[in-house]
């Protein structure tokens, strides 16, 4: 059996669990544990379409939480290795004369983001994007949108920590924690860990892991289907809502969101109506063929945004679960390391205090 | 067989050029499952789709890892078999 005394103890190495240890491998002296019941990428992150995504992130301080993610992610680049990020920008189509509503109360709000949304009309989506389909009303268009390589993504956040001294135990699950008069202590199938400070970034997962503190993680889950092609002609050149064409010319498809819990099975239904959306947005498709299928279950907060930080009450326990967790790992690893570091952040993540729920009655127990 | 020895620059997978000492660094990464391997290194999802790799990743797995292949977490196996267009997915019968 292992044991150990910690400074710092990650649940979950998925990318949002291996941003912030990456981050925390920087400190000089502290000590740290990464525990996974299996292995990076076994969660959501492996099963990822990976845009690093911007421009419909709602309210403002959303998008700029995520701008600042995606301005990281420029940093990384050349900090941790080649990660592919490629900021391409983003196109979100609209096909009613609503939509061009809709898109104007988006470029309000993202305007006190600093991010910039432009509303294109067909002519100019069809000059950006030519394949796409003449039946196309408009876009919503910023040039911060783009895509990274999530395997190397949490590769290289899992090299270059452990290359600065982070220790790491996969295929071991928790199994219970405790409260210590020190900070906690971590069963898991292959020993006990003691830690100060525990950070919970375990996904979908945090909801049961949350419950053996009896603290609530109010979550629910959304599966996603993706479509892969063979590679192919240059279609697009951005990232369209719904899909994006990686370097080799191979597209991911995907456009659905099921409320089915944790079943990781795709299903023809689905599939055919991805498949008819894609043909519907670029005609060409149609004769593209699929190779393979795969699909990931989204972790939800109740509200939508992210949930991030010290647990009120909970001395030491810290949370980061979140959608769009490839967008941003990058400035949560920062964020969370100024936390755990010096007690609070330099920009305010108040509005992500898991808090809010007790706040709203919004506690489902 | 899993008892012969492998030469490390012999190619696994084939659609991605990948060797037994590339497959064996993410092993030592601590990668222990075809899946695990297969999202470090891309083995097995180029055209083949882990038609021609998958027995013999295993085999390598279970050398090294001392677990026997059928104790193994498996990968799943989805739609579709074989690669088909867009078009005929959309008009396939839906069961
Ligand atoms: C189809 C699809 C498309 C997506 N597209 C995008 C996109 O384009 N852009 C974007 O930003 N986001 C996207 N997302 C969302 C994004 O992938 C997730 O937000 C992100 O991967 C979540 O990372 P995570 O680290 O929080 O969770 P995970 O990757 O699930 O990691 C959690 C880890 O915790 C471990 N764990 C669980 N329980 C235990 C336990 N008891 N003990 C030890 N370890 C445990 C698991 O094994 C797992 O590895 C998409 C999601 C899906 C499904």
């Amino acid at each position: 059996m292992k044991h150990g005394v910690y400074d710092a103890i990650v649940i979950g190495a998925g990318v949002v669990g291996l941003g912030i240890t990456y981050e925390l491998s920087k400190v000089q002296g502290l000590r740290t544990l990464t525990i996974d019941q299996a292995y990076p990428m076994s969660g959501t992150s492996g099963a990822t379409q990976a845009w690093i995504w911007v421009h419909s992130k709602t309210p403002h301080h959303y998008g700029s939480l995520s701008k600042a993610s995606a301005d990281r992610y420029t940093e990384l680049q050349d900090e941790i290795g080649d990660i592919e990020y490629i900021r391409s920008g983003g196109l979100s189509p609209i096909f009613s004369k609503d939509g061009l509503l809709n898109a104007k109360t988006l470029q309000d709000e993202m305007v006190k983001a600093n991010v910039p949304v432009d509303i294109l009309d067909r002519k100019e989506v069809l000059e950006m994007e030519p394949n796409l389909s003449q039946k196309i009303v408009g876009a919503t268009y910023s040039a911060i949108d783009g895509t990274v390589n999530p395997f190397k993504l949490i590769q290289q956040y899992h090299r270059q920590a452990e290359a600065n001294g982070a220790e790491f135990s996969f295929y071991n699950e928790v199994i219970d924690l405790e409260k210590t008069s020190f900070g906690y202590r971590v069963h898991t199938q292959q020993g006990v860990f003691e830690t100060e400070k525990l950070i919970l970034t375990a996904g979908l997962w945090s909801k049961q892991i949350g419950r053996f503190l009896e603290v609530d993680i109010p979550t629910h889950t959304s599966r996603g289907q993706i479509l892969v092609t063979e590679p192919t002609e240059r279609l697009i050149n951005r990232v369209i809502v719904g899909m994006r064409q990686l370097q080799n010319g191979i597209i991911l498809i995907g456009f659905s969101k099921e409320d089915v819990g944790y079943d990781r099975r795709t299903t023809l239904d689905v599939l055919q109506d991805s498949a008819k959306r894609a043909v519907e947005l670029v005609p060409k498709l149609s004769d593209v063929k699929i190779v393979r299928t795969f699909s990931g279950i989204r972790v939800l907060p109740d509200d939508g945004i992210p949930i991030f930080g010290e647990i009120p009450e909970h001395e030491h326990l810290y949370v980061a679960v979140t959608h769009s967790g490839m967008t941003l790992s990058a400035i949560l690893g920062k964020r969370m390391t100024e936390l755990i570091t010096t007690g609070k952040t330099s920009e305010a993540m108040d509005a992500y205090s898991i808090g809010r729920f007790q706040e709203r009655g919004m506690v489902s127990g | 067989m899993a008892t012969q020895k492998e030469p490390s620059e012999l190619i696994v997978c084939h659609c991605e050029e990948l060797t037994v000492e590339d497959l064996k660094e993410a092993f030592d990464y601590g990668a222990r499952s075809f899946d695990d391997l297969k999202r470090m290194s891309r083995c097995g999802m180029g055209h083949c789709q882990a038609k021609y790799c998958y027995n013999h990743t295993n085999e390598l797995l279970a050398k090294w890892s001392g677990v026997p292949e059928e104790k193994l977490s498996s990968t799943n196996h989805r739609t579709p078999i074989r690669p088909v267009p867009l078009k005929v997915l959309m008009e396939g019968e839906s069961t």
